[in-house]
This record gives C-alpha cells, structure tokens and sequence, in this order.
C-alpha cells in the first residue's frame, strides 16, 4: 500500500509546486496516473520514487516514509521504469535483469539460487528470454524497455513505478504490457502506478485512476467513477476535442473542424 | 559458457600469457640469454655477474614496472568508462596524463628556481614530491572534465581531452625552458613514456597508491555496475551516486597519478583494455572485468615494451609509437562501428 499524506510536489526555486496537498492511499493493484502533458505526472512519479524530495507532506509505504529510508531499503520496496534508453557499452540483457537483485545482494552482487529464480522469472513473464544473451544496445527500444520491465520485476518491489513505458510500443505490445504488469501486481500484492497517455487502454485495464486535472490536483477512484462523474472529461477537454460520455470516445469539436476548414 | 567460466579461463589464459611475456622479457635485448642464465640470475645468481645485473637490475625492474603500470592503468581505464559512461575514456584520451605532467613540470621548475639544493631534495624524495604533484595535476583536470561531460558530448570530450594534451605538452616545454638545465634533464627523461627507468624503490613507492586505488575500485564495483543504467537507474536501484562518483574519482588519481610520475604518459593502453576486457566476458559487470583488464593491461604493457627492446641495430623505437599503432585504429574502429559511440555524437 502505497499512502500520499498532504503531499505537495514540484521544484524548489521559481518553478515551484507542480501538485498540492494530495491524500491518496491505494492499495495493490494496477493503478494508471493520467493527465496532460506538463500537469505533473512525471514529477509526481519521481517523488513517489524517492528521487526527488517533496516540497511538503510524505510518502509512506507499509507504514515506512519513503524519503527517510535508507536507499538499499528504499530500493528493495520500489522500483522504477523510465524512459531512458541509452546504456553502457557493453550491457547485456542478463546484466541489466541481474542489476534488479542489486538491493538484495551482498557487495560484490554475486546472485545466489534464489536470485537467480527471479531473475529466470522476471524474464520469462517479460518473454524477454528469447534476448537474454544479447546486447542491450542491439535490441530495439520495444524490447528494451521490456528489459527494463524485466530488471523492475526482478527487483521484487511492492510498489512499481512506470513512466509512459508504452509510448514505444504498438496496441498488442502496450496491453501485453499492462496486463503483465497487472497480473504481477494481483499475484504480489503489489501496487503498480504507471503515466500513460494511453486514455482508452488504461481506463480498461486500470483497477484505480489517478487523475491529474492540470490545476494541481489529483483525483483517485475508479475507471467507471470518474466516467459517470464526467472527470475526464473535465481533464481532458479542450476548445478543440470533447469526451463523450455515450461513445466513450473523445470528439472533435464543431469549432475545431471550422478553424480546420479554414 | 556462461560469465563467470569466462572470467576464468580468460584469466587464466592471460595470467599465462603474462608469464610466458616475462620470460621472454627477461632473456630477450641487446644481450641475448638463455633461459637458465635468467633462472639463475633471479634465484641466487648465474655465475657471471654481468648477467646477473642485466636481469636482476636493468631487466626486471623494468618488467615489473612495466606489469604494475599496465594493471594500474587498464582498471583505470574501466574506471573511467564507466563514470565518464563513454567508451573511449581513459586517463591519457581525456587529459588526466596531461594535468599529471603538467604537476610534476611545474614542481621541477619552481624547485629549480629555488635553487639546486631544491633540485637534490627532489631527487632524494622524487617518489612523493612527484607523484603528490602528479596526483593533484590528474585530480584538477578529472574534475574539470566531470563539469565539462555534461556539457559536451561523447566525442567533443575526446577532442577536448587531446587538445588539453597538446597544450600541457607546449606549455610543459616552455616551462621546463625556462627552469633550471638540472630540473630540464630530470624531466626531459619523462616526456615519453616509458618503463625502462624503474628502479626497485619506485616501483616500491607506486604500490601503496595503486594497491589501494585497486581495493577502492573492487569496493565499489556493484555500484559501478548500476551506473551503467545511467544515473537515476542506479539511484533508484539504492546507489549514493555523488558519492560513487567521488570514490571513482579518487581511485582513478590513485591508480594512473603513480603512473604518470614515474613512468610518464602511457597512450592508448586504459583505452584498449577494458574493451578487451569485456569482449572476454562477454558482460559489462565490473568486478570480473577488474582482475581481466588488470591482467590484460600488464600483458599488453609488457607486449609494448617487449618490442621496444627487441635487439634492433639503432635504439630509436618508443613504448608510445607501439601503443599508438596498436590503439589508433582501436579508436577509428570504435568510431565507425561502435554504436554507443554514433548515437551519442
């Protein structure tokens, strides 16, 4: 369980608080954190991480403050996937899996039978197994970040942090994705919190949506609450496009086709 | 074969390798001798005590010198891969052998300046007056390069690197110009690398720092390995990155300062080796390439310095003209082909 207290993130300096005072407590499961580009997803997860500092409030997991732990323990609890896409000459597939039993291990890093079992795991449900033995770098960015998926959950994390992980993969990639990582969540009780701009998808597979309304809030529920509710709706509406509660699909406005037409 | 066997038999083969280039070393130069003189003259003596003092005074220290700078230098060079995360970092390619020289060129001088006295006071401590002034030197320009890596890019750093090359070894010259004849001639015996100049004592006075930059750098090889990730993988994977960084840094000046006094700048060789290192491996993971490229740097440096005192009729070869032919094309293929290297420039 993952429990946000009076949390206010963002910047400290002249691009101040992204996000205020938000209370959330979710518990495991698979949980979509969807807003518009700049309301704060990405800072958001990087606090959750423990990456950055809150500018006030905390972030508590089992009970424990996430930004007071020690990082080996902190590690231990949470994992992230990010963007990132570029690594070390010479990492292969295996290396960079291995890497996720790093808080688990002792100083050399050396696996025993154990890590090594969730290591075989992590590639197996990822069927990143097929590339084990290659280079990271001769992989496309699709299969890397099903790598990295892999590294995540050979990390054993109760909480799963994922930042727009499907934005190099195509529709079948992207719901293999969220429901592996859904079924990871249900089978560990563990509480997965992945930004996407994949509206549709997530409102189908989520258990929980975290919604970010760009004016520095966030709104916890359901996917079929915020619909009956007109929530994303309210996130997402533009001069240009509007959701549509009957076809469950956003449409483009009157006005929009003018200016087009023009 | 997995990894580890790997490591092993890669090990192994070199620590081979590494034995059958010291005997060879030994007996090959100028003076032709055979196996059992050299047994001899190294366990109690071989009954001719010129042979003796070839092998134990002017051939083994050289050797020594020649395995303990190579080792020295090829972790140093995994080292600064991995924190510079660029695959064409070392020591000598990114200006750390040039703010060395450039130390010890300005230590030379101000002594000379003081007076010949000074000069015979450096002579006497050389090994740490020296080496401190090489260490600083190498410390200035690592953190310089660190603020300049997350500015430039990949191959920008090199460039700039060798350029800083170029500049110390002009401003080496002027400074040693105007210095004192003595201090000049303590010096002009440095500008080209070589190992030739060992004795037991400096070889002596090197191995508390590299020892030490050797523990330091084992110590922190899991947390190296995580950098690879890039730095918000590793952090988020529990490792104190400032702190890794500093550590790294500090075992890199303890590892290549050494070198760089006593034995001056040593091309290419921190460059070669880890790639060598890894290709053994077949894994980026750090600790197995410690011991891999510790190993593979003495036997390349021993290699290098095995041809230049090959018996040939004029003396004119250098450790550096050897390294480079066998590094610069290292460098051009990593250039073309390598796709670390395209994608970052």
């Amino acid at each position: 369980m993952i429990e946000l207290e009076d949390l206010t993130v963002g910047y400290f300096g002249e691009k101040g608080s992204v996000l205020q005072n938000l209370n959330i407590q979710t518990h495991s499961g698979l949980v979509c954190l969807l807003g518009r580009n700049g309301t704060g997803k990405s800072t958001l997860l990087r606090t959750l991480a423990g990456l950055q500092q809150p500018l006030a409030g905390q972030v508590t997991i089992a009970g424990q403050n996430i930004h007071v732990m020690n990082p080996v323990e902190r590690a231990r609890q949470v994992a992230v996937v990010l963007t990132e896409r570029q690594f070390g000459l010479g990492l292969t597939v295996e290396d960079a899996v291995s890497m996720g039993r790093h808080p688990h291990t002792g100083w050399r890093g050396q696996l025993n039978d154990a890590d090594k079992k969730h290591v075989y795991n992590a590639l197996k449900i990822t069927q990143a197994q097929a590339f084990a033995g290659r280079y990271l770098d001769d992989l496309s960015d699709g299969e890397k970040q099903r790598v990295m998926i892999a590294r995540a959950i050979a990390q054993n994390p109760t909480v799963m942090l994922l930042d727009e992980i499907t934005a190099f993969l195509d529709l079948p990639g992207r719901v293999a994705s969220m429901l592996l990582l859904k079924q990871y969540a249900a089978e560990n009780a563990a509480t997965i919190i992945l930004s996407s701009h994949d509206l549709e998808l997530s409102l189908q597979l989520a258990d929980t949506i975290w919604l970010l309304d760009g004016k520095g809030k966030c709104r916890c529920a359901a996917p079929q609450e915020l619909l009956q509710h007109g929530y994303i709706g309210d996130a997402f509406d533009s001069d240009m496009i509007a959701y549509s509660q009957t076809t469950g699909q956003f449409e483009l406005l009157d006005t929009a086709a003018k200016k087009h037409a023009l | 074969m997995n990894s580890r066997n790997r490591v092993q038999l890669g090990a192994l083969v070199l620590a081979s390798v590494l034995f059958l280039l010291v005997a060879v070393s030994l007996s090959v130069g100028q003076v032709a001798l055979t196996f059992s003189e050299v047994v001899g003259a190294l366990f109690g003596s071989s009954g001719n005590l010129t042979v003796d003092h070839i092998v134990s005074d002017i051939r083994l220290p050289r050797v020594l010198m020649a395995i303990v700078a190579g080792a020295a230098l090829g972790v140093g060079g995994v080292l600064m891969q991995t924190l510079f995360r660029n695959p064409m970092a070392d020591a000598w390619s990114l200006g750390l052998t040039a703010g060395g020289q450039l130390g010890v060129a300005i230590v030379i001088a101000a002594a000379g300046f003081v007076g010949p006295a000074a000069i015979g006071f450096i002579q006497v401590f050389d090994g740490l007056s020296l080496t401190l002034a090489a260490g600083l030197g190498v410390l200035l320009s690592a953190l310089g390069m660190m603020a300049l890596s997350r500015r430039v890019s990949t191959i920008s750093l090199l460039v700039v690197g060798l350029m800083l090359g170029f500049s110390v070894q002009g401003l080496v010259s002027v400074i040693i110009h105007f210095a004192n004849r003595v201090g000049g001639k303590v010096y002009s015996g440095w500008a080209d690398g070589t190992f030739a100049a060992a004795s037991f004592d400096s070889i002596g006075m090197m191995l508390l720092p590299i020892s030490a930059g050797l523990v330091l750098a084992a110590n922190n090889g899991k947390a190296l390995t995580s950098l690879l990730l890039g730095e918000t993988y590793a952090r988020s994977l529990g490792t104190d990155v400032a702190r890794l960084q500093r550590l790294t840094l500090l075992a890199v000046v303890l590892l290549v300062a050494p070198v760089t006094a006593y034995c001056g700048p040593i091309t290419f060789l921190g460059l070669i080796v880890p790639h060598l290192a890894r290709a053994i491996s077949r894994s980026a993971q750090i600790l197995p390439l410690l011991p891999l490229s510790a190993l593979a740097g003495a036997a390349l440096a021993l290699s290098a310095d095995l041809i230049v005192h090959l018996p040939w009729d004029a003396h004119f070869l250098h450790l550096n003209a050897v390294l480079g032919m066998i590094g610069a094309p290292v460098v051009i293929f990593l250039l073309v082909f390598s796709s670390v290297v395209r994608r970052q420039s």
